[in-house]
């Protein structure tokens, strides 16, 4: 292993991606400090934190009692939160690696040692949650500094550090995990081994998110009637019960975990280098489908659904490409994910439940609809990015970009509410609800589904990225980001409108007024952001590259 | 002469497609070895078996001795590589990337700025250094890729139609530079279309048909298997890759397009 080597691994996967904007190419001089924009938000995000928990403080009268309390459960959420958003941040977004032309990629024929990569990649990650980090431990200084608990503190950073390179390291197992699979089970090609590598990817991914979750994690903690701090057995907590140890002033466990931690990240270390050394790199996914099963085209010549041959060849594409390209199925495996664990960590019991009022039950839902609203999200600010070399043809196509815009929502959107369909069915099975709550969750769901694609589709043009190499991320983070506020704030204005019902709380809405205040504001959303969608995807193909 | 890369009954398949069927090689050190072939005859899936970025099917390879699949690492060491898809780094700047593989092959960048300067000289890129390599022509990026290939000074350069998209200078100065380092023992192995470029540069020349070597000569041996004496590679090549009789095909494409 080679620090220098790692280093600069690590700063060429992050200058190749930080400088991603959409000035286009310019004349560089020599790289500066100021390039790497996240020191400078994390320290921003750090002093802003500070400053606004000192404001509170003062301001709001907060016992010491209180303070100490608070700085307490940030610090020792601190390492094991910073493991599980380095997991999730580098499952999104430096996964992202397209398996189909292996030799793209300077960094596979490089003689780069696996430890030093992993290493590099690892760092990387760790650079790219330094704003979260940031607003973390700013918080946690100035509670820190006022409750006289420095040592807490620096242990805490310390360890966040150790805790976010055992996320990247983990992730880079992962990652080699796949190529492994892919190599070894899916050699022959054909339709059924592009479904079977589908299949395994999703199992995969859903597998490794359920298992570095902390909701889950901390639930089965509970249904083994252990409290946090006897999480010992989970190895991703040490971290977390060093610092909890030293709250204690037990010394000597506090050692203990800290030097389990970084034995743990030892091992996640050399088990990653161990992995990526044998599984370099994918084999080149067989494209080959055997000729008793030659292509079908699901588009006719006239077309699809009414669309027009071209949209619905645009469309059929994109379906393609999502259970073919591995950089894509991670989008696909979230919205499960994210069901799965509302499920461990709720329970379906209120749904059994006699006693439970239907708004409840179909409240429960709700979690499930986050999920396909994540799914609608991703899939549509990721759908121009995704051209990624290839969007040249679709700029330089006879097709007009309202078409365009057509064809990339069908396709965001027909998977979505296909699942979106299936649980309005459950939901009349399940839940029973009268015809106004049922009308009611239609109506609210199509209106939040529908905004977010569009809203992802302009943001996802507005900040695209069609860089393949190192990383296919099509999407800048500061798009996901925005998108994500936005889209909140839609889904916030939906729910406001449930505010003005009457007797919320007994579940008696006023139904009808309801749905029609959301249909009435999905209407008027719907036809703002489709108006300037198309000027949008104009904007975001016309920086493909050429 | 020792062998630089030898191949042994080397065969690769993507499902029902034979990329490489059966492929001996022995490529001596410090020649310059072509791979011809048309489309599709299995030449880049070859080279990539070099490079241990696909893995043979069945059969053995060595590279100086060592085998790619067993040390990936010794193996990339001794190889520079022009693939033949370019995606540089869009958004670095030509020097910043060639002083990360400065670091990458354990070499002091600050020393090999000099070096590195004649390379920019010679493809007349300079004053380009602090560009981003998204905004370089396709020629241009094709040269930093050949830079990086010379960069690490390797045993064994592997390039994959390394010369489309340059000038005829730069193709020029690729290729008494190939002519150069032959003679200091670098071996090269590099694929081409150009039968002109083959015919001038080669020592020995390997034809690849279907996955299939099926002619290995020098390029004065190859013109001698021409039914009519005094023909052109290129005209041999044809023959060989029984694609000489052209004019029945260029008629029915032009006839097809004529109806439309
Ligand atoms: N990932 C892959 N999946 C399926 N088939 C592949 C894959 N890679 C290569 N092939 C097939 O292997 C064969 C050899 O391809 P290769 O790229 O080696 O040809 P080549 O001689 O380099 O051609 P060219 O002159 O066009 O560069 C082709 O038939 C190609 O279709
Ligand atoms: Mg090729």
């Amino acid at each position: 292993m080679n620090l220098v080597t790692s280093l600069k691994i690590a700063d060429i996967l992050i200058l190749a991606s930080a400088r991603v904007k959409s000035t286009g190419m310019k004349v560089k001089s020599k790289t500066s400090i100021w390039e790497y924009t996240n020191f400078t938000m994390a320290a921003f995000f750090a002093i802003l934190s500070c400053a606004g928990v000192f404001y509170a403080v003062q301001n709001y009268g907060i016992s010491s009692i209180m303070v100490k309390l608070i700085f307490d459960q940030i610090a020792f959420f601190i390492p094991v939160g910073v493991t599980f958003s380095c997991i999730i941040f580098a499952v999104f977004y430096e996964f992202n690696q397209s398996t189909f032309n292996i030799s793209l990629d300077a960094i596979n024929w490089l003689p780069i040692s696996a430890s030093d990569y992993v290493l590099g990649s690892s760092i990387c990650t760790l650079y790219f949650s330094l704003p979260i980090l940031g607003l973390a431990y700013g918080a946690s200084l100035i509670l820190a500094l006022m409750t006289n608990s420095l040592m807490v503190w620096g242990l805490s950073l310390f360890l966040g550090i150790v805790g976010g390179l055992i996320g990247g390291f983990a992730t880079e197992i992962l990652r080699a995990l796949t190529n492994k699979a892919s190599t070894t089970l899916f050699k022959k090609g054909g339709r059924a081994s592009i479904i079977g590598r589908f299949i395994l990817y999703m199992v995969f991914l859903s597998a490794f998110m359920i298992i570095f979750n902390s909701v889950v994690i901390l639930q089965i903690a509970e249904w083994f009637n252990i409290v946090a701090g006897g999480a010992w057995f989970f190895p991703l907590f040490w971290p977390s019960l060093a610092v909890l140890s030293l709250q204690t002033n037990d010394l000597l466990m506090s050692l203990v975990y800290s030097s389990l931690s970084l034995l743990l990240a030892g091992i996640f270390f050399v088990t990653g280098s161990k992995i990526r050394e044998r599984n370099w790199v994918p084999e080149p996914v067989s494209s080959v489908i055997s000729s008793a099963e030659t292509l079908k085209p699901l588009a006719t010549s006239k077309g699809f659904l009414g669309f027009g041959r071209v949209e619905a060849k645009i469309i059929e594409k994109d379906f393609r490409g999502l259970i073919r390209r591995r950089e894509l199925m991670v989008y696909l495996a979230v919205p499960f994910i994210m069901i799965i664990i509302s499920i461990v960590s709720e329970g379906l019991g209120v749904l059994f439940d006699p006693a439970a009022h239907p708004t409840e039950k179909v409240g429960l839902f709700g979690n499930f609809g986050l999920g396909v609203i994540y799914l609608v999200y991703f899939l549509s600010i990721i759908s121009i990015g995704q051209e990624g070399g290839a969007a040249i043809n679709l700029l330089t196509a006879p097709i007009k970009p309202s078409n365009i815009a057509r064809a990339k929502l069908i396709s965001a959107l027909i998977l979505p509410l296909i699942i979106f369909a299936l649980m309005i069915l459950s939901i009349i099975i399940i839940v029973k609800p009268d015809t106004s709550l049922l009308m009611l969750s239609i109506v609210f769901g199509l209106s939040c589904i529908t905004e977010t694609s569009e809203v992802g589709l302009i943001l996802g043009s507005r900040f695209v990225d069609y860089n393949e190499v190192p990383r296919a991320r099509f999407v800048r983070p500061e798009g996901i980001i925005a998108g994500i506020i936005v889209v909140g704030m839609i889904l916030l204005s939906n729910f406001a409108t449930l505010w003005f019902a009457e007797d919320l709380e007994l579940g008696v809405v006023t139904v009808p007024a309801q749905a029609l205040m959301i249909a009435f504001l999905g209407l008027i959303l719907n036809i703002a952001f489709l108006k300037i969608l198309p000027s949008n995807i104009k904007h975001g193909l016309e920086k493909a590259p050429i | 002469m020792s062998e630089a890369v030898s191949l042994k009954e080397v065969s690769k398949s993507y499902g029902e497609i034979q990329a490489v069927k059966d492929l001996n090689l022995n490529i001596p050190t410090g020649i310059v070895y072509g791979l011809l072939g048309p489309n599709g005859s299995g030449k880049s899936t070859t080279m990539k078996m070099m490079l241990s970025l696909v893995k043979p099917d069945s059969g053995s390879i060595s590279i100086y001795g060592v085998d790619p699949q067993k040390d990936p690492l010794a193996v990339k060491r001794m190889i520079g590589y022009v693939p033949e898809t370019l995606r540089l780094y869009e958004f670095l700047t030509s020097w910043e990337y060639l002083e990360f593989l400065c670091v990458i092959h354990g070499l002091n960048p600050s020393e090999e700025e000099p070096r590195i300067k004649e390379f920019f000289e010679a493809f007349e890129l300079k004053g380009h250094e602090n560009e981003m390599m998204g905004g370089y022509s396709h020629g241009m990026k094709q040269k930093i890729a050949i830079i990086s290939a010379l960069l690490g000074k390797p045993k064994l350069l592997i390039l994959d139609e390394p010369l489309s998209g340059l000038d005829p200078k730069s193709a020029k100065i690729v290729k008494d530079l190939l002519t150069e380092l032959s003679k200091e023992g670098v071996t090269t192995i590099f694929s081409t279309h150009v039968m002109e470029i083959a015919d001038a540069i080669c020592d020995k020349i390997g034809i690849l048909y279907n996955g299939k070597k099926i002619v290995e000569a020098t390029p004065a041996e190859i013109k001698k298997m021409a039914n009519v004496p005094g023909s052109s590679l290129e005209q041999v090549f044809l023959e060989i890759t029984g694609s000489s009789e052209l004019k029945p095909i260029v008629d029915a494409l032009i006839g097809k397009s004529d109806k439309h």
